[in-house]
């Protein structure tokens, strides 16, 4: 397993690396922590003639509060993001969701930003990220823009990224009140790609009505997606009224494309789904139930 | 022997003399050799389970920079001068086994061409340039269907049936007139050896010499050095195999393959040294894939839940190229069917049939499926009669005052007590304690199990070429002690019990023992590591070669201190007067004046000091039992099994080293628990291989098993020594009690899973038909 | 596997048969597809399929085994080998017309067989890949159909002039809307004359060319 030849290229700045990405085209690839990258170009399912490593630079890195968010370098490592106290008080989502990630020599090297822009579909950050409504942030040679996570996800392992943009960032809301936060993941082994995976978060106002929620889905389609209908039905209603089964079970009634792969038909995934969603339910609204109500 | 050395190291928990090396990365694997100017070779792989070959296009592969040959079957395949094995013999007519595919390929991922570069970047970027021409053929790549297809695997056999065999029949009166009878159909999925090393091996012909030398990962260097020396008609004293670290075998590296074949045959062709090494990928689609028998067990039993009778009727997949000699070995099901329990009749009958799929190789516990489909078998009788699966098995377990005790199918036990492991790990596993805390799980809506499984194994069986060992054991002029054997340690320890036993042989300090193995130039003759033999092998050559040594010792001893032989006591390296223990002479001494000073030998006195045995085995075989005990949990949503407790109460009689024994059994028991739970190579209906990485072939890890518990038994063996092999049980034990755990934790649902693996989607299929 | 596809089309069967077996109107419906050579009713072309990092590049040849104008049917044979690595895709379409007055309805039965790497693996995350290529496919030949302003009788056009048009036509609901679909690699067929391919090649080769959906 060796990858094909490729040229090796380590730009000192964003701006360079978005530069040569401009000027390589589709030969070119952005390479951060590789380890989604570098099996697929070892397994010669992928080929680039040029690698442009961008895992040294230091303005891709970090991780500040700002404004009721958390912002986050792209290039901040999985280990980083899931050791660092600010987010988990802040983003705790992120924080319970990075155990889940491989195993920890992958969390040393694997990025946040290399998560999201690989946009697997049964990624943990991925699925964060359009939980939350996160807003990524890329930068090209014709300058920076952002996207919404809504549409940042366009399709199996596809972003709205152009080719010769870098994700330089993301930037995740702070949610404050009386929140819980649930991630519930099933796979065959510890590491091992999510079969069905569910992150949610809930805020209760002081009555115990569910203020808000949001549940983001992993491995249960062919981008991250949203219960956007769960959450709907949830919405202003007594938590204590609220069946976690039902919940579980409106999750995935607007799924489309489940996959039906060696792990199971898609009504498995669809059932272990519904599951997951119905326990994280029971937990977040466990953990929200548990904060003081606001004075 | 004489009253002169006392046991010391074996039975201690000596650490591996192997670790240091290990640990460190500073072993000797294949992908470790480096030789001057070496090439590496690659092999161009068909994409088709069934296809014919209309032609090789090397041209641009040959153009590319750095590529220095590419072969085809033209090239290679007609200088094979003979290719039996001594696992079959050279009369048996063996099933077809071409280096390279002639005309057809027969499964995904059959080597059909071999590059050959300066390094293995540029052979990969070369094989994908050698243009094939296929015509897709149709493929049967379902073994069940096989006999009945239109396609045929290999032409000469009729049916796709490589051949079978039948004991006397079923006595069908017995079924009828039993008080119960159960019948299961089961089916094994296919999994693999999956040794950390892959295959590969370094071959130098040195043209002016006409020598060769193969460093290799194998369990058997000595049988590879002789097939290689037939396969090329070169003599064998001009093939050296040097096998130094190898990373684990499990029966994928006893016997030399194809690809093995191809690279041995390029060797001449080329003007230096040839490389291999397979990565994962090829390793897992062609390395020789293992279990996969389709069967129905029959079992009968009485009003007290004696069992009557018991029948199995099976096929077994060989794939397209089984390692030698597919046929015979599988017997070994049908034979040890009836397990370590008291049954006065038994029957099978089976077929092994090729299918367009890589081909089976022996892994550890080849006949793993009886002991499968009976566990399975007795915790289905056990519920349909009310009785509970551990009482049951209690009621006909073989006790060791029952010893010897032959088998209906003529299997002659002996030196083993089933009942004992078996109580043993009841006790361990604290049976009632576990039937109360099921019993209020079951209240709280959860699902707890538990399943055992008992088996008897054939270890260290002496038969052909298996049934001897030699060893050399010999004072150095330093006095170090080195002893010769002809290798196999793959992760079996080999190099520790070995110096271990040779320490205890002479009355070493085990400290100045140490062990050279696996250079044919320099070891004994022997079959290597396979069949669990090696403990037991070894220990009757060392204990005959050190007995000759120690002979010369005390011979040279006594006369140096003026004493009897018979008053020489040897310990700690030193020989001592019994009666007198100042009075000794260390070995460096002894050797000293040995090799220096010889003319201080009184006359007529041999100098040497070194011995070489060769042990005949005296016994057949030495049966070795042990009893698996297994605690889980079932997620019924998920389909999830987490396995609480695994114990293995086993008997492999005294242990030359216990974390030896157990580390032994903890790899096999976890191979087992993969092949439960969550490995399996599977085709699709076209052929195609679908867990070809560890992404979709799934391993056990560390976090899926919980700490092993043991227990040991110790019932000596027939051999020197009474050490029994140990090298195969965890993998044959442990399958069973997992999924008899699944199927005791489901029962209050009326699922029982006899179609393995038990995936949590299977299990999750399997609990809504039952709840339906 | 099979993959069965159906649209309907606001236009008469014969003006739907003309443009289903004329390559310059269905060639802009593909993307990725390079034709090579035509010869006849034999057809050469590459197809590169890109799907995230991941591509898979074949070179392969089809040809109309059948063309039953009064049948409104036509059967394409299609192979394909990987240009990198061993590995083949082979296909036979079956399109079928159905002539519903007004409007048509168009059956595309594929089966299709891949084999090498692509096929050998279990994760699923290219098992909707062929339907959504072979959809992407029907869709857009849905929209070339609809926005067909000649009149049915006209004799086929010829490459240069029209294809841009067609071209054209076709590409911006492409442009638009390849941002929910796999970016496809291939030359942008809107600023080149590239020699179309017939239907039945482009509709095999992408077939065959996405990653096939496996089941164990």
């Amino acid at each position: 397993m060796k990858s094909a030849p490729f040229d090796y290229h380590r730009p000192d700045s964003v701006g360079s690396a978005a530069q040569m990405l401009a000027e390589f085209g589709e030969d070119a690839k952005v390479l951060a922590g590789g380890q989604s990258l570098v099996p697929m170009l070892a397994l010669r399912l992928a080929f680039f003639d040029h690698l442009i490593d961008i895992s040294r630079l230091d303005e891709l890195k970090g991780i500040e509060r700002r404004d009721g968010t958390v912002w986050i370098g792209a290039g901040t490592t999985d280990a980083t993001v899931g050791a660092d106290q600010e987010i988990c008080t802040a983003v705790p989502l992120l924080t319970r969701v990075t155990p889940y990630i491989g195993h920890f020599q992958i969390r040393s090297r694997g990025t946040l930003g290399g998560a999201i822009a690989h946009a697997d579909p049964a990624g943990e950050y991925p699925a964060v990220a359009l939980a939350l409504d996160a807003e990524m942030e890329a930068a090209s040679p014709s300058g920076q823009r952002h996207i919404t996570a809504a549409e940042f996800f366009t399709g199996l392992w596809e972003t709205a990224l152009e080719p010769d943009e870098v994700l330089t960032g993301v930037r995740f809301p702070v949610w404050t009140g009386r929140c819980g936060f649930a991630v519930q993941e099933f796979a065959r082994r510890h590491g091992d790609f999510a079969i069905a995976g569910a992150v949610m978060a809930v805020e209760l106002d002081d009555d115990d009505r569910v203020a808000r929620c949001a549940i983001g889905l992993l491995g249960l389609g062919s981008t991250p997606r949203r219960a956007s209908g769960a959450e709907a039905a949830v919405a202003g209603r007594p938590a204590g009224e609220v069946d976690a089964e039902d919940v579980g079970t409106l999750a995935m009634a607007g799924l489309d494309d489940i996959p039906a792969d060696l792990q199971g038909s898609a009504d498995y995934h669809t059932r272990v789904g519904a599951a997951l969603v119905a326990r994280s339910w029971t937990e977040a609204i466990t953990e929200a139930s548990r904060e003081a109500t606001n004075a | 022997m004489t009253n002169t050395v006392a046991t010391r190291y074996s039975g201690t928990r000596v650490p591996r003399v192997e670790d240091s090396r290990l640990l460190t990365g500073h072993g000797t694997f294949v992908d470790d050799v480096t030789r001057p100017g070496m090439l590496h070779a690659c092999f161009v792989r068909s994409p088709f389970a069934r296809a014919r070959i209309t032609g090789i296009d090397a041209s641009a592969a040959l153009a590319l920079p750095g590529v220095r040959a590419v072969f085809t079957a033209a090239d290679l395949n007609p200088d094979v001068q003979e290719a039996w094995h001594a696992v079959a013999g050279r009369d048996i007519p063996d099933t077809p086994r071409p280096p390279l595919a002639e005309h057809e390929a027969k499964f995904v991922g059959d080597p059909v061409a071999l590059v050959v570069a300066e390094n293995r970047y540029i052979a990969e970027d070369a094989t994908e340039l050698v243009d094939v021409d296929y015509e897709q053929l149709t493929a049967i790549a379902d073994f069940t269907r096989a006999e009945t297809s239109d396609v045929l695997v290999h032409d000469t056999y009729h049916h796709n049936v490589a051949g079978g065999l039948a004991g006397a029949p079923p006595d069908e009166q017995a079924f009828e007139s039993a008080a119960h009878v159960v019948s299961a159909n089961v089916y094994q999925q296919i999994y693999a050896p999956v040794p950390i090393e892959t295959r590969g091996m370094v071959v130098e012909w040195s043209a002016a010499a006409e020598e060769l030398t193969i460093w290799a990962s194998t369990q058997t260097p000595h049988e590879l050095r002789a097939f290689c020396a037939r396969l090329l008609g070169i003599p064998a004293q001009r093939v050296r195999v040097i096998m130094r670290d190898t990373g684990g075998g499990f029966g994928q590296k006893v016997v030399p393959m194809r690809e093995d074949m191809c690279i041995m045959l390029a060797a001449r062709k080329v003007p230096a040294a040839l490389k291999w090494i397979e990565d994962r990928r090829e390793n897992l689609m062609s390395a020789g894939q293992a279990r996969h028998v389709d069967g129905t067990a029959r079992m009968a039993l009485d009003d007290d839940g004696k069992i009557l009778a018991v029948d199995i009727d099976f096929i077994q997949d060989v794939g397209a190229y089984p390692t030698p000699y597919p046929v015979l070995t599988t017997a070994a099901i049908g034979m040890f069917f009836p397990g370590p329990y008291r049954v006065p009749k038994a029957s099978f009958d089976y077929k092994t049939v090729f299918s367009n799929t890589a081909g089976l190789a022996a892994y550890r516990g080849p006949w793993q499926y009886e002991t499968l489909a009976r566990e399975i078998l007795l915790d289905i009788a056990a519920r349909k009669i009310g009785v509970d699966p551990v009482e049951l098995r209690r009621r006909n377990i073989l006790r060791g005052d029952e010893m010897p005790y032959v088998n209906p199918n003529g299997m002659p036990y002996d030196h083993v007590a089933p009942a004992d492991t078996f109580e043993q790990a009841v006790k361990i596993l604290d049976h009632e304690g576990f039937r109360k805390e099921q019993q209020e799980a079951l209240a709280e809506g959860r699902y707890i199990g538990l399943g055992f499984s008992a088996y008897i194994e054939p270890t260290g069986a002496a038969t052909g070429h298996l049934a001897t060992e030699g060893a050399t054991i010999r004072l150095e002029p330093t006095g170090k002690v080195n002893v010769y054997v002809n290798g196999g340690s793959s992760g079996n320890s080999i190099e520790t019990t070995v110096v271990q036993l040779t320490a205890d042989a002479l009355g070493a300090d085990i400290d100045d023992v140490a062990t050279i193995q696996g250079d044919t130039a320099v070891t004994p003759y022997g079959a290597g590591t396979q069949g669990s033999r090696s403990a037991p092998m070894t220990a009757g050559a060392v204990a005959e070669a050190g007995a000759m040594l120690c002979k010369q010792i005390v011979a040279m001893a006594a006369h140096r201190l003026g004493v009897a032989e018979a008053d020489i006591e040897l310990a700690g390296s030193r020989a001592s007067v019994r009666d007198d223990p100042s009075k000794s002479v260390s070995f460096a001494d002894i050797a000293y004046r040995a090799y220096y000073e010889p003319h201080h030998l009184p006359h007529g006195m041999s100098a040497a000091l070194e011995s070489t045995a060769r042990f005949t085995s005296q016994a057949p075989i030495h049966w070795a039992n042990a009893t698996h005990a297994c605690t889980c949990e079932v997620d019924i949503e998920t389909g999830h099994v987490k396995l609480t407790r695994y114990i293995v109460s086993e008997d492999v009689g005294p242990m030359i080293n216990p974390n030896v024994v157990e580390g032994q059994i903890s790899g096999g028991t976890v191979q087992g628990i993969g092949g439960a739970l969550m490995e399996n190579f599977a085709y699709d209906g076209d052929g195609n291989p679908l867990a070809s990485t560890f992404v979709d072939y799934l391993l056990p890890t560390a976090t899926e098993v919980p700490s092993i518990e043991f227990g040991h038994t110790e019932i000596p063996g027939p051999g020197v020594g009474g050490y029994k092999g140990v090298g195969e049980g965890g993998a044959i034990g442990s399958t069973p009690a997992v999924i008899n755990a699944i199927n005791d934790a489901l029962a209050p649902l009326g699922v029982t899973l006899t179609r393995l693996p038990a995936s949590p989607s299977a299990i999750v299929d399997l609990i809504d038909q039952a709840t339906k | 596997m099979e993959l069965v596809n159906k649209f309907r089309v606001p236009v008469s069967v014969d003006q739907a048969w003309e443009v289903l077996t004329d390559v310059e109107r269905v060639a802009p419906c593909i993307p990725g597809a390079q034709l090579l050579s035509v010869d006849g009713d034999e057809f050469t072309g590459v197809v590169k399929v890109k799907v995230g990092p991941i591509t898979v590049q074949y070179k392969g040849k089809a040809f109309f085994e059948e063309k039953d104008t009064s049948a409104r049917r036509a059967v394409i044979i299609a192979n394909g080998k990987e240009t990198r690595g061993q590995g083949n895709a082979a296909a036979l379409v079956t399109a079928e017309l159905k002539d519903e007055g007004d409007s048509t309805s168009c059956v595309l039965t594929t089966d299709l067989s891949i084999s090498g790497k692509a096929a050998q693996f279990g994760r699923g995350v290219l098992s909707d890949v062929a339907t959504k290529l072979i959809g992407q496919f029907a869709d857009r030949l849905e929209a070339s159909l609809k926005t067909d302003v000649r009149p049915s009788a006209a004799a086929p056009v010829h490459a240069e002039a029209p294809a841009p048009q067609a071209v054209s036509a076709a590409a911006q609901p492409d442009e638009a809307a390849a941002i929910d679909l796999l970016s496809l690699v291939a030359v942008p067929l809107a600023k080149r004359h590239i020699p179309p391919v017939g239907a039945g090649l482009i509709l095999g080769l992408v077939i065959g060319f996405a990653l096939g959906r496996r089941r164990s």
